[in-house]
């Protein structure tokens, strides 16, 4: 008995254990049960894991971590920032204290249509409002109250042949904040 | 080593302990932000939580209740760590399931979102193991710490699966990682950002290293000895994505890495005096 180790299948189920799991006893029978648990729980977790990988599938709490592996072309690379215009022309990024807020402002801003041209529909129109509502309401209470104008800017990136980046900013709508407001 | 087999310390028990100190530590610390967040009411941009398998949606909790599941899940952790036998599995158990609730309504925070996911794989694991209700100096199988790391060289190897799907091995060119890194410096402005997209060649050798490792990462699986080297070659990687690309994996896969790093501990044999 003393080349035996404890009896794991009583220790793993310690809320049935007489002893309540804190001195199991020793068994040939509930060594090779304990081993089976181990080998079923570990083959079910790695199956699991390997299929989310495998399907490349991305849920909560299971993903296969895509992050970096999307292709993307820098020459056609956009990116959408909202710039803060004050009633003296001058103008700031906006900063939100959470920094995706402001990627996911612009991703649903570009659902609503192209920024370039007036909301295809009062649907479209009213999410526009929306979102430019969110954008004030997550200001600071002074950048609230010296901002007259929203801009929505997209931004492009070249690298010149000594590569150094350049970024090139394209105004893609003025939004006055008072009629958000409204 | 016999992985079903039993060794001769409670790992899966100090590896609970170790994980719960931790994660209840960030939590406590987290609250202040976490706060901020929700008094934010970001779900007026990020939309509705996201479904749990991307099947089961849960209600759209209030501050309150998500901040409740938080005190919940921060309870049960000092729980497991203090309460002996029944009680500590039935906290991991009350841990677990707090996790959704406690984190539905934040998912989308930038120091969350996929950062988070190892924790209730994590729990469920331990959950499941043996032993983690006994004493440090109680015999308990290594199977369970050995899953943990399945669960760790997931995220680098699935990471890597992903990356050479998409784009083959020329995605250790560099281009790839330079276009990200120019798409966040046009959102932040980063000069640390611009400065490493302006140099094509190291973009390179940090992609060709970054993907090196995540697609080697599953080593540690069958050589442990090598876990120490990952280790610290993991650590090195998400402190670089927080320095140059505000990326803040560091924050929850630090409690990933302390469970490596009590593996190693245990390799160099500084656990058997205990």
């Amino acid at each position: 008995m003393a080349a035996l180790v404890p009896c794991h299948a009583v220790s793993y189920l310690e809320f049935q254990s007489p002893a309540g799991g804190r001195e199991p006893p020793f068994c040939c029978k509930g060594k090779h049960l304990a081993e089976l648990y181990g080998l079923f729980v570990c083959a079910l977790m790695i199956g699991v894991l390997s299929w989310v990988s495998w399907r490349s599938l991305d849920t909560w709490p299971l993903t296969c971590y895509p992050m970096f592996s999307i292709v993307v072309d820098l020459a056609t690379l956009r990116v959408g920032r909202i710039a803060l215009v004050d009633h003296e022309g001058r103008s700031d990024w906006w900063r939100p204290e959470f920094n995706r807020m402001q990627r996911r402002v612009y991703r649903n801003l570009l659902k609503t249509g192209p920024l370039t041209k007036p909301a295809a529909d009062e649907h479209a129109a009213a999410e526009r409002t929306r979102l430019f509502a969110e954008v004030l309401r997550h200001l600071k209470p002074d950048q609230r109250r010296d901002v007259q104008t929203l801009r929505v800017i997209e931004r492009r990136l070249e690298l010149d042949n000594e590569g150094r980046a350049h970024v090139i900013d394209r105004v893609l709508c003025d939004v006055d904040a008072g009629t958000v407001e409204r | 080593m016999s992985l079903f087999g039993a060794i001769d310390v409670n790992l899966p028990a100090m590896a609970l302990d170790v994980f719960a100190l931790y994660l209840a530590a960030i939590l406590i610390l987290s609250i202040p932000v976490h706060l901020r967040y929700l008094h934010a009411r970001p779900e007026g941009v990020y939309g509705p939580p996201p479904k749990i398998l991307g099947r089961l949606r849960l209600p759209n909790l209030t501050l309150t209740q998500t901040m409740a599941a938080q005190a919940t899940l921060i309870v049960a952790l000092i729980g497991a760590i203090v309460l002996q036998g029944a009680a500590t599995r039935a906290c991991v158990l009350v841990a677990l399931l707090a996790y959704f609730p406690a984190f539905a309504a934040l998912s989308d925070l930038e120091t969350n979102r996929r950062k988070t996911y190892l924790v209730p794989m994590i729990l469920g694991i331990l959950f499941l193991s043996p032993g983690i209700g006994g004493e440090a100096s109680e015999p308990a199988p290594y199977w369970p710490i050995w899953l943990i790391k399945c669960a760790i060289v997931q995220v680098y190897v699935s990471g890597a699966l992903q990356k050479l799907r998409n784009s083959g091995p020329k995605w250790a060119g560099g281009d790839q990682l330079q276009v990200y890194l120019a798409a966040i410096y046009m959102w932040e402005d980063t000069g640390r950002t611009r400065k490493l997209l302006e140099r094509p060649r190291l973009c390179a050798v940090i992609s060709a290293v970054v993907l090196a490792v995540q697609s080697t990462f599953w080593i540690i699986l069958v050589i442990p000895q090598l876990t120490v080297v990952y280790l610290f070659l993991g650590a090195a990687f998400h402190v670089g994505t927080a320095i140059t690309m505000k990326i803040y994996y560091v924050k929850y896969m630090a409690a990933s890495y302390l469970l490596l790093a009590l593996v190693v501990a245990y390799q160099a044999g500084l656990l058997s005096t205990l």
